[in-house]
């Protein structure tokens, strides 16, 4: 299944739609990946006498109010926010998916308890969500990727559902099942596989919103706790001094959450509109 | 070998937006398949045909009645009991590319059923995929190739070899060339036939094509509406069809031996009109409202009769009626 | 008299970077008044040739070439505004799945109005009358209250129906019916094909009757066309050619409708060729009985062979 995507994708001339998406993104993983290797300021050691200063060539974004190098930063942060975005939704697909598919297979009860659920968390604004948890069971890193991924796997179990469930009573699901193929082995052998490629295609884009969420939750203080470098919570330690021409150290981690953001969703709507195409 | 007995099934199904109507599938079916035997299964949308397969096939649950295979009831287990039975008794789907998982090699999809048959290994089960693409004369290379790369015919072959996988006693045939073209569904039946003799398999044949029927079974049910109409031997059906909707069915379909004496005897059919399901039913005959001979007794219940030995039907005036085809079979 | 001619028609579709030849040089002719069947299994091209002519071909169609002319005008040539004109005023077509080529959220009573109603200018009013009529002229009992039915209240049949009323009041000079009735039960199908023939009666319309059921042909047409792979094996007279079918496909694929005289069920061995590779010389080779060289290398034409018979075949004296 991927094969055939990463196949298809580079065979053909269609590969340059991508490319905008791609630009922005390739370089930044590389950059994030790296980050560890370059001679860079440590990205959590105050200097207090560097306080505030604009950028200048041997602080290309400036400094923050701790005197921090705020372009160590911003690219320490990449790897993070990168890291927790992947790990959410990863989560999201892994707790959504399967709960989706057996309430579109099975039906009945287990669908209704389903839909209940995932109504239930997607009423729930997300800040409060966020806050109730890390009141309940403390602030860490663990938590709040649970959080965010909880939050977006409604999305996946609807998605899932709507594939499975008329797939149900599709003849080759009947002739798994008259050769005596148990529930189970058809949700994992046959309905999940059939499920992949749009959740693939959903991928990215749940990622931009894992990215705009954490770095939400992290801005009003609920998710990565200051020093860690985080985009979010950079912006927010750097909103107040905006007020006093201090733009830097909210102005460049911003920009780079907007270009992930944008770079990922640019992608998610080629690899969508690629596979409505195929339909023909 | 096999034995329905009284087997009914109902449906609830919205009619319209408030409205909730329950139609009888199947009413009180009896029929036998016995060992090595072709039952021919012959009605139009509505009659109840596949949900008796399903029925079977333990892909539904029926309400009422019983089915046993080789004496044994089948109808009431669970899925854990019927397990053991999946590889006595196996289908065959309409549509070939439906029946077939699109991610799946040839080779995945004929392993699947050699899961229930005991006692073959790994390697085995390799060595019997490549006999089964033998046994339906397609080239062993086909093992690799996916689904969308097969045609129509070449698909339902594998789809056949597939439910023969592991030996199975029984099949059941749901309209297996109903999808392909014409000059395929040859190819496919007379596949069934030789596969039939070499392997002793009773076949449950559906359709609704009576030339096909004319080619593979030896007895003839008739249904209509969830009921059994009339049943007989191939030669009585087709010469002398007591009930009125068997003689609609055989004045629509186009008979002759050769091209030269094709012809279609439409206008001896005695029904008009639509297949009306359920709309004012009242007991009596299903066919009433479109029966050409309908008069005041069909509103009664009608029972199925022996007309004459091995020959049953569902019509009180069919003796009465006397028809008769004239197109030589 | 021939009101449409199709000469050399040429269509080729891409799909994914490949080339599927679908219509490889079609020949055909319709009568005024005249009823042509056009059979054929699928992947022959039939389906295709009809859309041709109204020119509403799917997506990756390499505009066709070949001349498709209509009472004197070649439709090929035409830009795509007199077309339009074309499509609904001169040629009408049913299709297969009756229930989706109607609107689902209009009743069928209007959808039928419509039409009347562009076609003569009438008021609201007399445009529904007109549907009633048309509609118990179909057959279809209580037509007043089916007027305000919507296309998922009626069955399949009916739908058709529906469909043949909206083609009688377009008043087309030809009608196209493309496989109206596969899917519908056999006790149905010699109904909507007696409607069909009578409704082009009525108009004076020429018929093109599409369909892989011979049977259906046999009762609505006067003229037959059979296809294989993109090309038209043999036309003329119906019954002349039922008679004697002359190409070796025409010949098996009529046998396999027969019954025949032995326990094995007719068919035609092997599978049609797949059409994105073009092979020289005719597309039967791999499957006939009769081939001999000049079949492989060079491809048979359409050629009379009686007053109102051809055949194209190399081994058809």
């Amino acid at each position: 299944m991927l094969a055939t995507l990463v196949r298809r994708l580079s065979a053909r001339r269609k590969f340059w739609r991508f490319l905008p998406g791609l630009v922005i993104l390739v370089p930044l993983i590389i950059v994030a990946l790296v980050t560890p290797l370059l001679p860079l300021e440590d990205p959590v050691l105050p200097h207090p006498a560097q306080r505030n200063k604009a950028p200048s060539p041997e602080h290309v974004f400036g400094t923050d109010t701790y005197g921090m190098d705020v372009f160590s930063r911003v690219l320490h942060a990449a790897r993070l926010d990168f890291l927790l975005t992947l790990l959410c939704v990863v989560l999201a697909v892994a707790i959504g998916a399967p709960l989706g598919a057996a309430a579109g297979y099975f039906g009945g009860w287990l669908e209704n308890v389903t839909e209940r659920l995932v109504e239930i968390v997607q009423s729930f604004p997300i800040m409060l969500f966020a806050m109730m948890i890390q009141i309940a069971v403390g602030r860490s890193v663990t938590n709040l990727i649970i959080v965010i991924g909880v939050y977006i796997a409604p999305f996946y179990a609807k998605l899932v559902r709507s594939i499975v469930k008329p797939l149900r009573d599709v003849e080759f699901i009947q002739a798994a099942r008259v050769t005596g193929q148990s529930s189970v082995q058809i949700l994992l052998r046959h309905l999940l596989p059939n499920s992949i490629p749009p959740i693939i295609s959903q991928f990215t884009l749940s990622a931009a919103v894992a990215i705009r969420t954490l770095s939400g939750l992290s801005f009003l203080g609920l998710g990565v706790q200051t020093p860690t470098p985080e985009w979010g919570s950079m912006i927010q330690t750097g909103a107040g001094w905006m007020v006093f021409g201090k733009w830097w150290p909210s102005v460049f981690p911003g920009l780079a959450l907007f270009l992930v953001v944008w770079g990922l969703t640019r992608i998610s709507e080629e690899i969508e509109s690629m596979y409505t195409l195929r339909e023909e | 070998m096999l034995e329905l007995l009284n087997v009914t099934k109902r449906f609830t199904i919205r009619s319209s937006l408030l409205k909730h109507q329950e139609i009888v599938a199947v009413d009180r079916v009896c029929f036998s398949v016995a060992e090595g035997e072709t039952v021919g299964l012959v009605g139009e949308s509505g009659c109840g045909k596949s949900t008796i397969g399903r029925g079977i096939l333990h892909l539904l649950d029926i309400e009422g009645g019983s089915i046993r295979f080789g004496g044994r009831l089948i109808s009431g287990l669970n899925e854990g009991g019927f397990r053991s039975l999946r590889k006595d008794i196996q289908m065959v789907f309409q549509n070939p590319l439906a029946s077939f998982n699109p991610l799946f090699t040839i080779r995945q999809s004929l392993l699947d059923p050699l899961a229930l048959h005991p006692g073959l290994d790994g390697a085995a089960r390799e060595r019997r995929v490549l006999e089964l693409l033998e046994m339906v004369q397609l080239p062993r290379d086909f093992a690799g190739k996916k689904p969308h790369e097969l045609s129509g015919g070449q698909l339902q072959r594998i789809a056949v070899a597939r439910a023969l996988a592991c030996e199975p006693r029984f099949v059941f045939l749901d309209e297996p060339t109903s999808a392909l073209d014409m000059s395929i569904r040859g190819q496919i039946v007379n596949l069934l036939l030789d596969l039939q003799e070499q392997l002793k398999i009773s076949y449950l044949f559906v359709t609704h094509d009576l030339r096909v029927v004319h080619f593979v079974a030896r007895r003839v049910l008739v249904m209509y509406l969830g009921e059994i109409v009339e049943t007989g031997s191939r030669a009585a059906i087709f010469r002398t069809p007591l009930h009125p909707y068997t003689h609609g069915l055989l004045a629509a379909t186009l008979v002759g031996r050769s091209a030269r004496q094709l012809q279609r005897q439409i206008h001896l059919s005695p029904l008009k009109g639509e297949v009306l399901h359920a709309e004012g039913y009242a007991g009596g005959c299903k066919l009433f409202p479109r029966c050409a001979y309908a008069a005041a007794g069909c509103r009664e219940p009608q029972e199925l009769r022996e007309a004459r030995p091995g020959h049953q039907v569902r019509c009180w005036r069919a003796e009465e009626l006397g028809l008769e085809t004239t197109v030589a079979f | 008299m021939d009101l449409l001619t199709i000469s050399d028609l040429h269509l080729e579709i891409r799909r994914q970077q490949d080339t599927y030849r679908i219509l490889r040089g079609v020949d055909l002719a319709v009568r005024k008044d005249g009823a042509l069947g056009i059979v054929g299994e699928s992947g022959s091209g039939k389906t295709l040739t009809c859309l041709s002519i109204l020119r509403l071909l799917p997506r990756g169609s390499r505009f066709p070439s070949g001349r498709i002319v209509l009472d004197g005008v070649d439709l090929c040539a035409l830009e795509e505004r007199r077309l339009r004109e074309v499509r609904g005023r001169d040629v009408c077509m049913i299709f297969q799945d009756a229930r989706a080529s109607l609107n689902p959220v209009v009743t069928v009573g209007e959808q039928i109005a419509d039409i009347h109603a562009l076609r003569t200018g009438a008021s609201r009013a007399q445009a529904m009358a007109k549907a009633v009529d048309v509609l118990e002229a179909m057959g279809l009992p209580g037509a007043r209250q089916r007027i305000r039915s919507y296309p998922h209240e009626l069955s399949g049949g009916m739908c058709q129906r529906v469909l043949i009323a909206m083609a009688l009041v377009s008043r087309p000079r030809l009608l196209i019916a493309d496989e109206v009735t596969t899917g519908l039960d056999v006790t149905i199908q010699t109904q909507v094909i007696d409607l069909i023939r009578s409704v082009a009666a009525d108009l004076g319309a020429s018929l093109i009757v599409v369909s892989h059921d011979i049977a259906v042909v046999m009762e609505a047409c006067s003229d037959i066309a059979v296809m294989y792979c993109g090309m038209v094996l043999e036309q003329g007279n119906l019954e002349t050619v039922l008679a004697e079918p002359l190409s070796p496909y025409s010949r098996a694929l009529l046998d396999c409708f027969g019954l025949g005289s032995s326990p094995r069920m007719s068919c035609i061995p092997g599978t049609a060729p797949d059409l994105r590779f073009v092979e020289a010389g005719c597309p039967f080779v791999p499957r006939c009985a009769m081939v001999v060289e000049r079949c492989r290398r060079e491809v048979p034409r359409l050629r009379p062979v009686g007053p109102d018979h051809s055949v194209a075949c190399h081994c058809v004296p």
